[in-house]
């Protein structure tokens, strides 16, 4: 057995060949190693040989004739050909492209971790960001994060569909099946974030668990931050990605315009920076699918998404998904400014420290969120040559690759989890040392609640990051039930280990839920994803 | 006894109403001129979802069921439109791993065993794409066809083949790329056996003895359909240059081949009508299971009134002029014509050579053809035309016509050319000959010499070009008309229509099939009461 050779000829080049050994070379060059007769004799009579010609220039008495001597004198030459040489050895893996797709690829991933990281540096230069200032109190800060859990989790599902939708169709080059997926998702979307507020607004006027201010304050947080978020998702998975960083960067200054330069106050400053963000954002989407669609003329084909009833099919395990994920990110949250001692001033109220440390952790997670991007990449770079590479007889090795490979990432995960949640601690802990400056600074060390919160969230979120690699394997290979049952399980276990932790414990011990939560994630996404990568090769195949 | 209307089951692969092309040419004219006798349901396997209809369809065409094999996520929803998508997710709940185990399993090793011997015997391979069918009327095609227990099934067929009874004449070893995009065909082009029969029906005609055709299996043996096949080319043969030529490894080539080379079989063995377009390929038919006494050609033919002979206009007045209708693309050989030019330009310096068609279909072959037309300094003799918009005005710009391809069936620009007058001199391949004996010039293909003699004398003696040229028109009034044409398939549709209904499902002897059948049965009584 062997793999593919070089093409070859059957006579050597200087030969002096008859009639038949040419026909018999132009043959080979064609078909190379043929299937049938018949196959030969189809190829013959494409060269416009015909009967009366195989009698009359070959001696023979039809093509068919003819071409069972051409088909005998060629597998002669095959047979001879693969009786010699030996199996090819399979080999994959070139350290050097690896770590060139490393520096591209995590370099590509911190990049895109910029907008979140943007805001912590607007925090720091000018006290506030698109929707977070120092000086909020506490009622403030209430609404304005319940404003912007309920902005993710509302449109988490959405972000989640859009982002399959339109990756599905951009890989395609399918800017208008794109741009109407964008849209029809957008008119459910859209509705549905209004009339939750709506909703919301009138529960609130009934049952009033908060000030009507308030509430509203919280809902134009959570209007405009949704469309943000909407417009964003869209961008992402668009490949636009410079353009949501750019965005909230002028976002972001235009908040800052506001407060320094026109006197707004920070609602009106920070409502005009999210609104400019979303609206740049959405003017951008617009003028980018016209003109695309326009470019290719795509719009003068007769294209149509699958019935209402299909897409929904096809995409609801997604929007769960976002849902449940976004859901997961901050249960914890809502259980610990919900629980005791001393009983909350509402139903939900805003706990500073918790909040710090959480926000601390997420510093860690950023940097381990991308170098998911780089080991996706490289999966994606090694699969396609693998499979190529690859011979049938060495499928056993073809799978045992990929499995080491999946070993050897969550090991590289591990690593660079750990030393980003080390450099993150000491990171921030080193601004110790201007506490007695900076105000700001001694305030957010204040509280050892903080700090406390910190570790227990970050290792949290490391096992969260290996949950959400074993679900990019999953969802490349079009697998999403597999995420999103494991995502179900964890939210559970969040919420119901969070619970107790909070109401047993202490209130910051709701975060012991996140920390459950993603083991059960990582567990069993990462049971899955061994018996994934074991049979990987049914897994590439049924990736449709 | 008043007579049955026929209702056909017009099955199309990459053509009708969706591509433009000889195929497409002849089904329209097919369906149009039969408004009044035949209802038509379209059944259009395409490769994209996303196409139009290039053609006005006439009303008698009542339905169109479009079979995209790629690009689509959930293919029934595609193909059987007419059940809620609420039953067909009813469907994919029925379909569990144990279902596909103890009712698919066993016809699918039956299929493997067909596929890997592809001239075993015929019944068994039909009963296998019946049983294929009945089973997805019941079951979803996705879920089934996804399930690992098929995959493992296919492997272990393969590495069988590869490592325990390796012969070194499979050259190879095919790679698991090769594997994978193995099964993958497998799952996309045995998709219309998914769908489902529409009700009505009383005869089913494939234009290709193909994919499309495995409904017409399924036809004959679930009611008793009778069914015909219209062999344009040849199926199989053009099925073996196009898939031998292509740079996929042996065993791609052998898998897509060896699952041709079935389902045409099948086709073949259960159509009650044959009807090649020439008489030149029947041995290939016979080849692939079509009983002669099965074989029943049906010319193409032409509208005379529309291609009519008339004077040529201003432009190629005084110029010797060659008309050639073809797309640009190797098989027909347009590097020989622009040879050909060279030779009969020696003769008549002015000649005129202009060729009218795609020049998109392989635009590297174009450019092969435009260095060459610049490396022989032909510029000023060899041009070409592109798209027309008067087709019927074409071969009338020209003194005669050529036609240079290597393989042919039996196409329509020779007998448009003949229809408006103009004698085609062309190369004796597919059923030209059927067409142009005794009223052009036959040539041997691939030979410009000879072809440019041909084309010299017909340019220079006026008197016989004009006398053959009244002979083309001639012929074609007598044999190639359009009525003449679609008049045989309409008397070969009622007699099909009026034939008894015998459903071959009571003669199927294949065991995993009856076990199939028996097992639906049972459970559509369980169900009943």
């Amino acid at each position: 057995m062997q793999t593919d050779i070089e093409k070859d000829t059957i006579f050597a080049e200087e030969a002096d060949l008859g009639v038949f050994d040419v026909l018999v070379e132009q043959v080979y060059a064609m078909i190379g190693n043929p299937l049938s007769v018949w196959a030969v004799a189809a190829t013959i009579e494409s060269l416009g040989i015909r009967d009366v010609d195989a009698i009359v220039d070959y001696g023979y008495k039809s093509v068919f004739d003819l071409a069972e001597d051409v088909y005998k004198r060629v597998k002669k030459h095959i047979r001879g050909k693969y009786e010699e040489t030996k199996e090819a050895e399979f080999k994959l893996g070139d350290v050097g492209e690896s770590f060139k797709l490393f520096f591209k690829y995590f370099g590509t991933g911190i990049l895109f971790t910029m907008p979140m990281i943007s805001q912590i540096v607007a925090i720091i230069i000018f006290e506030y960001a698109l929707w977070a200032w120092f000086r909020f109190n506490v009622a403030q800060a209430t609404m304005i994060a319940m404003g912007t859990i309920g902005a993710f989790i509302i449109t988490g599902g959405f972000i989640q569909v859009l982002g399959r939708l339109v990756s599905k169709y951009m890989g395609e080059k399918n800017y208008y099946l794109s741009w109407r997926a964008i849209k029809a998702v957008i008119y459910f979307a859209v509705p549905l974030v209004l009339g939750i507020a709506a909703l919301t607004f009138l529960i609130n006027l009934i049952l009033p668990f908060y000030p009507q201010r308030m509430v509203s304050l919280g809902l134009t947080y959570f209007i405009l931050i949704s469309a943000m978020m909407l417009s964003a998702a869209v961008l992402y998975a668009s490949e636009q990605k410079m353009v949501i960083l750019a965005s909230i960067f002028i976002g972001t200054l235009t908040v800052a315009f506001g407060m320094e330069v026109l006197d707004w106050g920070i609602y009106l400053s920070q409502w005009f920076g999210i609104g400019l963000t979303a609206g740049l954002q959405i003017i951008y989407i617009i003028l980018y699918y016209l003109y695309k669609i326009r470019a290719t003329r795509q719009q003068l084909f007769k294209q149509s998404l699958p019935k209402l009833e299909v897409s929904y099919y096809n995409t609801y395990r997604y929007f769960l998904y976002g849902f449940a994920y976004f859901t997961f990110l901050f249960v914890d949250r809502i259980l610990a400014w919900s629980a005791g001692p001393p009983p909350p001033s509402y139903i939900i109220w805003f706990n500073t420290p918790y909040e710090l440390g959480m926000d601390w952790a997420l510093l860690s997670f950023i940097f381990t969120i991308a170098l998911l991007e780089f080991i996706i990449q490289l999966f994606s770079h090694r699969i396609i040559p693998a499979q190529k590479s690859s011979d049938v007889t060495k499928l056993k090795d073809f799978n045992r690759y990929f499995s080491n490979f999946y070993s050897l990432q969550l090991v590289l995960l591990f690593f660079i989890g750990i030393a980003s949640i080390l450099l993150t601690y000491y990171g921030v802990d080193a601004l110790r040392v201007y506490a007695e400056d900076y105000p700001e600074i001694k305030d957010f060390f204040a509280s050892p609640i903080t700090t406390k919160v910190f570790w227990m969230a970050s290792i949290g979120y490391l096992f969260l990051v290996f949950g959400l690699l074993n679900s990019l394997f999953f969802f490349t290979m079009n697998r999403p039930e597999f995420v999103l049952y494991s995502m179900f399980a964890a939210l559970a276990v969040n919420a119901i280990t969070g619970y107790v932790c909070s109401r047993t414990i202490g209130f910051e011990y709701a975060v012991i839920g996140l920390i459950a939560g993603s083991i059960t994630f990582a567990a069993i996404t990462g049971l899955i994803g061994k018996r994934f990568f074991k049979h990987l090769d049914y897994f590439y195949y049924s990736a449709y | 006894m008043s007579e049955i209307k026929p209702v056909v089951l017009f099955e199309t692969e990459g053509s009708y109403p969706y591509s433009g092309g000889g195929v497409s040419t002849w089904a329209h004219i097919l369906c149009t001129e039969l408004q009044d006798e035949v209802d038509f349901h379209l059944m259009a396997v395409t490769g994209n979802p996303f196409v139009e209809p290039r053609y006005k369809l006439p009303k008698n065409i009542t339905e169109i069921i479009h079979i995209p094999l790629w690009g689509v996520e959930e293919p029934a929803h595609y193909f059987d439109k007419k059940t809620p998508f609420s039953e067909q997710i009813e469907k994919k709940a029925r379909t569990t791993k144990n279902v596909v185990k103890k009712h698919f399993m066993p016809i699918f090793k039956d299929f493997i065993e067909c596929l890997n011997d592809p001239f075993k015997d015929v019944d068994v391979i039909s009963e296998v794409i019946y049983g294929f069918w009945k089973y997805f009327q019941h079951y979803d095609y996705k879920l089934t066809m996804r399930e690992p227990l098929l995959w493992v099934d296919f492997k272990e067929s393969l590495l069988t083949k590869y490592v325990d009874n390796y012969d070194p004449e499979l050259g190879a070893t095919p790679k698991v790329i090769d594997m994978t995009f193995g099964m993958r065909w497998l799952y996309h082009f045995m998709m219309p056996v998914a769908t489902p029969i529409p009700a009505g029906v009383n005869v089913s005609h494939s234009t290709l003895a193909g994919f499309p055709a495995l409904a017409s299996i399924a036809a004959k043996y679930e009611y008793g359909i009778p069914s015909m096949v219209t062999d344009h080319g040849v199926y199989m043969r053009e099925r073996l240059i196009n898939v031998g030529r292509s740079d996929m490894t042996f065993f791609s080539k052998k898998l897509l081949v060896d699952l041709s080379t079935m389902v045409t079989r099948a086709v073949y063995h259960t159509a009650d009508q044959i009807s090649p377009v020439t008489t030149a390929n029947q041995k290939w038919e016979e080849r692939f299971e079509a009983k002669p006494e099965n074989i029943i050609p049906i010319y193409n033919g032409v509208d005379t009134d529309l291609f009519k002979p008339i004077a040529k206009p201003s432009k190629t007045e005084g110029i010797p002029t060659v008309i050639a209708v073809a797309q640009v693309f190797p098989l027909k050989d347009i590097e020989t014509m622009i040879r050909t030019c060279k030779v009969v330009r020696k003769t008549i310096p002015n000649v005129q050579f202009t060729v009218y068609g795609s020049l998109d279909v392989d635009p590297e072959y174009v450019e092969t053809c435009r260095d060459l037309i610049k490396e022989l300094e032909l510029e000023d003799n060899f041009t070409f035309g592109g798209f027309h918009n008067n087709p019927s005005m074409i071969f009338n710009e020209g003194d005669i016509s050529i036609l240079t391809s290597i393989s042919e069936g039996f196409p329509y620009t020779v007998i448009e050319s003949m229809s408006c007058g103009r004698p085609v001199v062309a190369t004796d391949v597919g059923g030209i000959k059927d067409a142009l004996e005794g009223c052009g010039i036959l040539c041997k293909p691939r030979d410009p010499e000879e072809i440019a003699a041909g084309v010299v004398t017909l340019l220079e003696d006026t008197a016989l070009r004009i006398e053959l040229g009244n002979k083309s028109r001639e012929k074609v009034l007598l044999n190639f008309t359009t009525d003449r044409s679609v008049k045989n398939y309409l008397s070969s549709y009622k007699e099909l229509a009026s034939k008894p209904r015998i459903p071959l499902k009571a003669t199927v002897k294949t065991r995993s099939v009856i076990d199939l059948l028996e097992f639906l049965e049972a459970d559509e009584l369980v169900h009943a009461n």
